[in-house]
């Protein structure tokens, strides 16, 4: 419909208003197509018009249209050429002058008049290869381009996309005619051709050769001649020429059984035949490139790509490899952080009576516990847990951690304690992110616990294998009200355990797919009630991890009690009492102080008091009539740190002991002195049967800071 | 074993070492007592001493008493933290001469 309409508005083009060749030269070429016309008429009507006559005598000996030979009378000519020849020429030179594309602004004529002569000349050639009158197809090629002027001069307006077109290649310029135009060149050029009287034939070739030349096995070459001429000319003044070259291969394959070197040959003809014909049509056209130079650049292009390709890959790799350098450097960076986080978590406090374990799910933790003691022997500890996981998870814990340690210094009560932590995340944490947490201040003197719970899974309290009692939450996770009001209560141990866990644990999965809950926590605590301590949190997380193909949460544990610590035995050792296996003692005592975290000078005089009580032992006890095996052992309670030295001599007469003098410088004696001065308590407990005597030495815990067990 | 003694200057130097514990201590006694009993000016010293008991500072104490009734000197030098801090808990760091080294003696001997 749009075509139609497009088609009627050239009508409106006032007939002077198109291209009008020469009167003369439209006469000739309507008098060549009679068949019944004479020659000498032909010769009349050229002789009529001077200019035509001029004109068609040069032009016949030109080399491109030249017979061979000098002709130089018309009659002569006309004879020569006979009138299909004549009227080709005639209507090659009605084109030239009728066409004025120097006229349309923005349209460079130079351009135009090489395009069209590529086209005549790619028709030429394919029909003289093919057998086929050439000079017509030149004629018939020359006229194509016509559609596109005529359709300038009555859309000036619409030039713009001249550049486009003249870019592109055949098929594409013509689905863009028929956009920016409502109509296309063959159309229009058919409808000229009509309007200037031009043979009917010539008219249908020309209004066809778009849509029945693309196909193969037409009845009349004519039309494939002229499409295949429009890929010709195109390799010549498109920009993408490896893409046309290798099409007019397939093409004039397809269409004649071309091999690509017959195309290649044709091609390489265009370039010197269109100088040719505009030398001979007088007509002004830029100098042509070279085949070869278009096939070079066509290379060029590829080897480019080809290059951008390499380039690619070679940016890729690149990337490839910063993002391995920053991926490695992230993960130093979180293996830093992860460092940091462990540091946050508190060293092993002598005597373990409160032990925890934190394994985190990835590198960095949510979870996090925490205990120290304060001047007065007290603990003060928490277990808690961020919302979430991750960097911002492990952030918002360092903070709330560090806020524990350092207001706890302070704040004593856990509801004070975590009331003032809960205001402090309130006051800067982003939104939506909370940290549920335990907090609690233990007395080992009289094993109670003052605990509070900010939304956190219950405490549990273990009388021996034996969940006793649960603490749940009294008031919501940390960061959520800035006023919350967080209560705390006192629990008595009464030689119970205090577990307290973060929900990776109960809410871990067993190997048979079951949820450990509570209850398996439970199972699992008193399953592991003969293992020590940390031993036994250790233990139960490395179990729950166990578990494959499971994303495990967070694993964190806190264990206290009193009587965490009474069951310790920290050295049991029975050697011969002889001077000579004292050095051993001292040695095997000082690691055993030095694990349970007793500091290096206190641990030293310790040492010193043992070896005096073991001398006396052997130089006294046994001597040199007797004997026997010497015991050391090392046990702690919650205060103490308890040396007991049992022999196997004679009983000692308990009177005679009795420590020197300091004031009095003399040998004897000091041993005792040394022991009674850095012993808080010593005492000679009635020996066990069979037994001989036994020393008790009871050394006080300092409430020292503690120090890690591994040396 | 023998601990081995040199004359320094003035002095005869008795080098203790290792554990001078109720292993070692007689075999220090018996050579400090005689250095000391055909008086000579002894020193003792105690830097190579990384252990030292009651019985090995007994000897000392003895050496430091027979010194003191023959108008001799007696002192100590190189005394490591470890031997020190048992010095002082029988208070025997007030009583004993101690120098930091066997070159301090020395230099206080040629003052004089």
């Amino acid at each position: 419909m749009e075509e139609a309409d497009a088609l009627d508005q050239l009508a409106d083009l006032k007939p002077r208003d198109l291209p009008q060749p020469r009167q003369a030269a439209i006469a000739l070429i309507q008098a060549c197509t009679r068949s019944n016309v004479t020659l000498n008429e032909l010769g009349a009507l050229v002789q009529q018009d001077p200019t035509l006559t001029a004109e068609l005598l040069r032009i016949v000996n030109t080399p491109f249209f030249g017979l061979g030979k000098q002709v130089s009378s018309i009659k002569r000519a006309v004879t020569v050429l006979g009138h299909r020849a004549l009227r080709n020429l005639a209507l090659c030179l009605a084109v030239r002058d009728a066409l004025h594309p120097e006229t349309i602004s923005g349209h460079d004529p130079t351009r135009y008049w090489e395009d069209t002569l590529r086209r005549a000349i790619g028709a030429k050639l394919l029909a003289g290869k093919l057998g086929r009158d050439a000079d017509e197809c030149f004629t018939i090629g020359l006229l194509q381009d016509c559609g596109l002027l005529v359709m300038l001069m009555r859309w000036p307006e619409r030039v713009g996309a001249l550049p486009d077109l003249l870019k592109a290649d055949p098929d594409t310029r013509y689905a863009l005619e028929q956009q920016h135009f409502g109509t296309t060149h063959d159309r229009v050029a058919a409808f000229l051709a009509a309007q200037w009287g031009l043979p009917a034939e010539m008219i249908e070739v020309l209004q066809q050769h778009h849509q029945r030349g693309a196909a193969t096995g037409v009845d009349d070459a004519r039309y494939e001649v002229l499409y295949c001429a429009d890929w010709l000319a195109a390799v010549y003044s498109v920009d993408d020429k490896t893409h046309v070259i290798d099409h007019c291969r397939q093409l004039l394959e397809q269409h004649f059984a071309f091999t690509p070197e017959t195309t290649d040959a044709l091609l390489s003809e265009v370039p010197h035949q269109v100088e040719e014909a505009a030398t001979a049509l007088n007509l002004p056209i830029p100098q042509q490139s070279d085949f070869q130079d278009i096939l070079r650049e066509a290379n060029l292009r590829l080897s480019e790509e080809n290059l951008s390709y390499q380039e690619l890959t070679w940016r890729l790799e690149q990337t490839l490899r910063e993002r391995d350098e920053l991926a490695a450097e992230l993960n130093r960076e979180i293996e830093m952080a992860r460092e940091i986080q462990r540091n946050l978590l508190p060293p092993p406090l002598a005597g373990e009576l409160i032990v925890g374990v934190n394994v985190p799910a990835r590198d960095l933790s949510g979870d996090f516990y925490d205990f120290f003691r304060l001047p007065d022997g007290t603990i003060l500890f928490n277990l808690g847990d961020v919302s979430g996981k991750g960097v911002n998870a492990a952030l918002l814990m360092a903070k709330t951690t560090s806020l524990f340690r350092c207001l706890g210094k302070r704040i004593h009560d856990p509801g004070e304690l975590l009331a003032q932590i809960n205001a402090e995340i309130c006051e800067t944490t982003i939104r939506g992110m909370f940290v549920t947490m335990i907090a609690g201040l233990y007395d080992p003197q009289s094993d109670v616990v003052r605990l509070a719970n900010a939304g956190h899974p219950p405490a549990l309290l273990f009388r021996g294998t034996q969940l006793s009692q649960s603490f749940g939450a009294q008031a919501p996770p940390l960061g959520v009200l800035p006023d919350g009001v967080f209560p705390s209560g006192e629990v008595e141990l009464s030689g119970g355990t205090l577990v307290i866990v973060s929900d990776g644990i109960t809410e871990a999965q067993r190997p048979d797919g079951r949820t450990l809950g509570v209850m398996g926590l439970v199972e699992m605590i008193a399953a592991s009630q003969a293992q020590g301590p940390r031993e036994r949190l250790e233990n139960i997380v490395q179990q729950l991890r166990a578990t494959p193909h499971v994303l495990h949460d967070d694993m964190t544990i806190l264990m206290l009690g009193n009587h965490l610590a009474r069951s310790g035995t920290l050295l049991h050792l029975r050697v011969a009492a002889e001077a000579p296996q004292l050095k051993g003692i001292r040695t095997r005592l000082g690691h055993a102080l030095q694990a349970a975290g007793v500091a290096e000078e206190p641990r030293q005089q310790m040492v010193v008091a043992v070896n005096e009580a073991c001398m006396n032992v052997i130089q006294h006890a046994y001597g040199d009539r007797h004997r026997g095996d010497i015991v050391v052992e090392l046990e702690r309670d919650a205060q103490w740190l308890i040396f007991r030295i049992t022999d196997f001599a004679p009983a000692v007469d308990l009177s005679v002991l009795h420590p020197r003098d300091l004031a009095e410088v003399r040998p004897g004696g000091l041993g005792l002195c040394l022991i009674h001065t850095i012993m808080d308590d010593v005492r000679y407990p009635t020996p066990p049967d069979g037994a001989g005597n036994v020393v008790e030495m009871r050394k006080r815990y300092e409430p020292m800071e503690s120090e890690p067990t591994t040396s | 074993m023998e601990y081995p003694v040199h004359v320094e200057g003035p002095f005869t130097v008795i080098a203790l070492n290792g554990d001078v514990d109720l292993q070692n201590s007689p075999q220090a006694r018996k050579q400090i007592l005689q250095h000391v009993r055909v008086g000579a000016h002894v020193l003792v010293d105690l830097s190579a001493v990384k252990y030292i008991d009651s019985s090995g500072v007994a000897s000392l104490v003895e050496g430091f008493q027979l010194a003191r009734e023959k108008g001799r000197t007696f002192g100590l030098a190189g005394v490591s933290d470890t031997a020190m801090q048992v010095l002082h808990l029988a208070r025997l760091d007030q009583v004993f001469a101690i120098r930091p080294s066997i070159a301090e003696w020395l230099r206080e001997a040629a003052d004089q």
